[in-house]
């Protein structure tokens, strides 16, 4: 008989056991993984197939990632890879104990390769798989060859051999793993609520479909893509056009080819799958027989360009051109009274720094688009750098306005315009060219059908239309160039010129700050405080310089009394222009404890937990939880307020959730001294789903 | 005082500076190639059977033998071959061209593909990439000149037609 103590007397025996204690601890504790997977003929790619060790008893199902990454600008293929390329693949036939696999697809981009828009993923991917088990199987093997396309301007198709062996006894949940799995699986599009797909037909010509939907916040910059899981659609390219954007109303127009025969469209389903900045999502759709229009009720280029010429001279009327036209209007009062034709040709000026402009605007967004950036009215202002150059030329013409200093032309430039005459003409090119840059931000009835057909146009008629727009803009400078006398009309300079200027330079000013508040997402709410500060007291610091420190002192309270009458107007207001979303509640951590002190003391829980990467999650707060009446019934004052953010990876929160026996977010539940278990709400929130499972679990017994 | 001889050298000064980016560029190409060439072998593979759709044979060895031949790896599922392919087709007429189509599907797929586009080059099908690997040669599109035996240079990517007639008029007359 062998006893303990014979194993202290052989200790090699007990250091192979400790080993072996070791191993099998390993292997419990990581589910099997084929490891990062890389070839000599395609060092730029790295793949890694990986089970979480979850398995779901009733439905039979190991969920999988399959991790991708690529250097550089490798580019990997979405189910449909567009014109040209062709989708990742798994061939696991001769896998063992295996019946199924199902692949999901995160959201993909588009990529313009040399002119050809291909859909796929950059730099990394996670692709979240689902084994099917066959019944009665406690182990199997997922073997087969996983061939992974990646192009840059060149293709490789890359073969993995996978051998993965999986034992059920022996699996267990790797924490890591689930939030991988659940991370790339919550990128996976799916029918969120929200968008209304109105209309998905086929117009008159072949091949060419006409979509339109609807949404209730408005799109800031859709992408549309397109894919059909019927075999008889296998190969089918589907080009897809810009949409166009009204609001919350988009059309797009989608062109399908085949490079043999296109099959019959009719009658087949479709995939749309949206993408809008944080918003990802899918929607099947039957497209109907050939009763549309061919064309997506395009207007005429010339009606186009009626359009833009209106748009263009109603922007001289919106905010952001004001403090320009300030400008003008001053140079024009304080000028001495000149000659017809110095007049004439000053305006002219203007009017061609606003034609060349748009002509610039049209020529850097024709780039954009070529080079398959997504492009848009004043998209410039996404740019922090552009901004910062914006407020820096702002800031010098309010000083210049508020008479800090005179505006001269550099040297050479000086001189360059003295040769032309009068070296106020650049002066007055700059004008225009400015109101034209700040009037971007702002559109005007018309102007967005007109942008949005250039947009979409090819490069000559986007030039067309801009020269239209920049016309339409320069036309009250050209109507004052054609009839100069019409300046004479204008109040005579006097006494009261001193009180009109300050509000040009305050209206300059304002101008600069509503810019630098554009930063904010880049530098941050404290950055933001602290530049504004900064500018503040600087333009103070100008105004002290130039004009004493009177002067200086009066200015200041001046502004500290219009700060504060603003923010009481503001106040006041508050209905009118506040955002018709209201901000969050305030929310407390996640934590089982209280709950549990919560239910006991008769209140209500509302447990969210939810992560910043997550689609679903953020249209769950937006459509359900911001909305009324849930809004007002999460205010309650029975009711407490749990957070769990997974943003991160966070143990308590996966704690949480495996206790729900769930493995993903958004994950909702309401407790109640009705339902101290509390209720697990469904995963795509409704309010009504909110509101019953709030009213069931609140007490009603007194 | 000016003279016709002295207002004509400016013109002709000016000319060199074109000329010498011309062969600048020329060099780069040519060093580009070199460098690309370490990586792939310098003798054809091993004898390797290529038959192409219309069960016709190409032998690269007595092929070479009379001057460069253009040997193409491409595949119909490429987006950059979608525009080498047209460029190449035009070649056929000049030079002899063979195509190895990878992994590209089976031969009616392939023959339908090719029909459609209206390519004539011969084409010979590489369905499960075993051609293509004894060449050591990866990428979609790929472009070998072979000489005598002997593969000279080897591009892959966009190509433009032209770089390809300079590179096939250089080994033609200076190899």
């Amino acid at each position: 008989m062998y006893n303990f103590y014979s194993l202290w007397r052989k200790p090699w025996l007990l250091f192979g056991l400790f080993c072996g204690l070791l191993f099998t601890a390993n292997t419990l504790a990581s589910p099997p993984s084929s490891g990062w997977l890389t070839s000599a003929e395609a060092p730029h790619l790295s793949v890694k197939l990986t089970l979480t060790g979850q398995y779901d008893a009733t439905s039979r199902v190991l969920p999988a990632t399959l991790q991708v990454q690529l250097a550089d600008d490798w580019k990997t293929y979405w189910q449909a890879p567009g014109e040209g390329g062709v989708a990742p693949s798994l061939q696991w036939s001769e896998s063992q104990s295996i019946t199924n696999l199902d692949w999901f697809w995160p959201a993909p981009y588009r990529y313009m390769v040399q002119g050809f828009a291909t859909q796929g993923y950059q730099k990394n991917v996670t692709f979240p798989l689902q084994l099917q088990l066959a019944s009665g199987a406690t182990s199997g093997i997922l073997q087969g060859v996983l061939t992974m396309p990646s192009c840059t301007t060149v293709c490789l198709l890359t073969d993995f051999a996978l051998d993965l062996p999986f034992d059920l006894s022996t699996l267990q949940a790797d924490e890591e793993q689930v939030f991988l799995f659940s991370q790339a699986m919550s990128k996976v599009p799916k029918a969120l609520a929200g968008v209304q797909i109105q209309q998905a037909g086929l117009t008159a010509n072949p091949g060419q479909i006409l979509i339109k939907m609807t949404r209730e916040h408005t799109w800031i910059t859709p992408e549309i893509f397109i894919h059909s899981n019927d075999d008889a659609l296998a190969d089918v390219v589907y080009q897809v056009a810009v949409p166009k954007v009204s609001g919350a109303d988009l059309s797009v127009m989608v062109t399908a080819s085949h490079w043999l025969d296109l099959p019959t469209l009719a009658g087949k389903t479709l995939t749309i799958t949206i993408t809008d900045q944080d918003f990802a999502a899918a929607y099947p759709v039957t497209l109907t027989a050939s009763t549309l229009a061919t064309t997506d009720s395009a207007p005429s280029l010339l009606l186009i360009l009626l359009l833009a010429l209106a748009g263009g001279l109603i922007l001289n009327i919106m905010p952001c051109v004001l403090p320009v036209i300030g400008i003008k209007l001053q140079g024009l009062l304080l000028s001495k009274p000149q000659q017809t034709s110095t007049i004439r040709k000053q305006f002219l000026a203007s009017a061609l720094g606003i034609v060349a402009s748009f002509w610039l605007l049209a020529i850097v967004l024709s780039l954009l688009k070529w080079s398959g950036e997504s492009i848009g009215w004043g998209i410039q202002f996404q740019n922090p750098y552009f901004i910062g150059v914006m407020i820096l030329v702002t800031w010098l013409f309010t000083l210049n306005l508020a008479g800090a200093f005179e505006l001269r032309l550099p040297g050479s430039l000086g001189t360059w315009a003295a040769t032309k005459g009068n070296n106020s003409y650049a002066g007055h090119f700059l004008q225009g060219m400015l109101a034209t840059v700040l009037a971007t931000p702002c559109t005007a009835p018309f102007l967005g059908t007109a942008v949005a057909f250039a947009l979409s146009a090819d490069i000559a008629t986007i030039l067309l239309i801009f020269t239209a727009l920049g016309i339409g803009m320069a036309l009250p400078w050209l109507l004052l160039a054609a009839l100069p006398q019409l300046s004479g009309w204008l109040p005579k300079p006097g006494r009261w010129l001193c009180w009109v200027k300050p509000i040009f330079a305050n209206m300059m000013f304002a101008t600069s700050i509503w810019l630098l508040s554009l930063l904010t997402p880049f530098i941050g709410k404290v950055a933001f405080g602290l530049l504004l500060s900064a500018l503040l007291l600087l333009t103070l610091l100008v105004m002290a310089r130039t004009f004493g420190l009177k002067i200086m002192l009066y200015l200041s309270s001046a502004l500290v009394l219009l700060g504060a009458a603003l923010g009481a107007v503001l106040l006041l207001t508050a209905a009118s222009w506040q955002q018709v979303l209201p901000a969050d509640h305030s929310w407390q951590t996640l934590s089982e404890q209280h709950i549990q002190t919560a239910v006991e003391a008769g209140n209500l829980v509302f447990v969210d937990v939810t992560a910043d990467w997550c689609i679903t999650c953020k249209a769950n707060k937006i459509g359900v939880m911001l909305q009324q009446p849930v809004f007002d019934a999460l205010a309650a004052p029975d009711v407490l307020r749990l957070r769990g953010d997974w943003t991160l990876r966070n143990p308590a929160v996966s704690q949480y959730l495996q206790s729900n026996n769930t493995f993903g977010v958004p994950f909702n539940k309401v407790y109640g001294p009705a339902a101290p278990a509390g209720i697990a709400l469904p995963t795509l929130l409704t309010t009504d789903a909110v509101l019953q499972a709030m009213e069931q679990a609140r007490d009603h017994t007194n | 005082m000016t003279t016709p001889t002295n207002q004509a050298n400016p013109s002709h000064r000016r000319a060199v500076k074109p000329l010498l980016y011309l062969i600048l560029m020329f060099t780069l190409v040519l060093a580009l190639d070199w460098y690309r060439n370490q990586q792939v072998p310098e003798r054809l593979p091993e004898y390797q059977q290529l038959i192409d759709l219309y069960g016709q044979e190409h032998n690269l060895e007595a092929l070479s033998q009379q001057g460069p031949l253009l040997v193409y790896f491409w595949a119909t599922w490429c987006p950059i071959c979608q525009l080498t392919s047209p460029i190449i087709d035009n070649f056929n007429a000049d030079y002899p061209v063979v195509s190895i189509a990878l992994r590209s599907g089976d031969n009616q797929k392939l023959q339908q593909y090719m029909t459609a586009k209206g390519y004539s080059f011969p084409v010979i099908n590489d369905q499960d990439g075993q051609l293509t690997a004894q060449w050591q040669v990866g990428a979609t599109p790929t472009i070998a000149v072979v000489e005598n035996g002997q593969i000279v240079s080897v591009t892959s990517g966009v190509t433009t037609s032209w770089g390809l007639h300079a590179r096939l008029w250089f080994y033609q007359y200076f190899n």
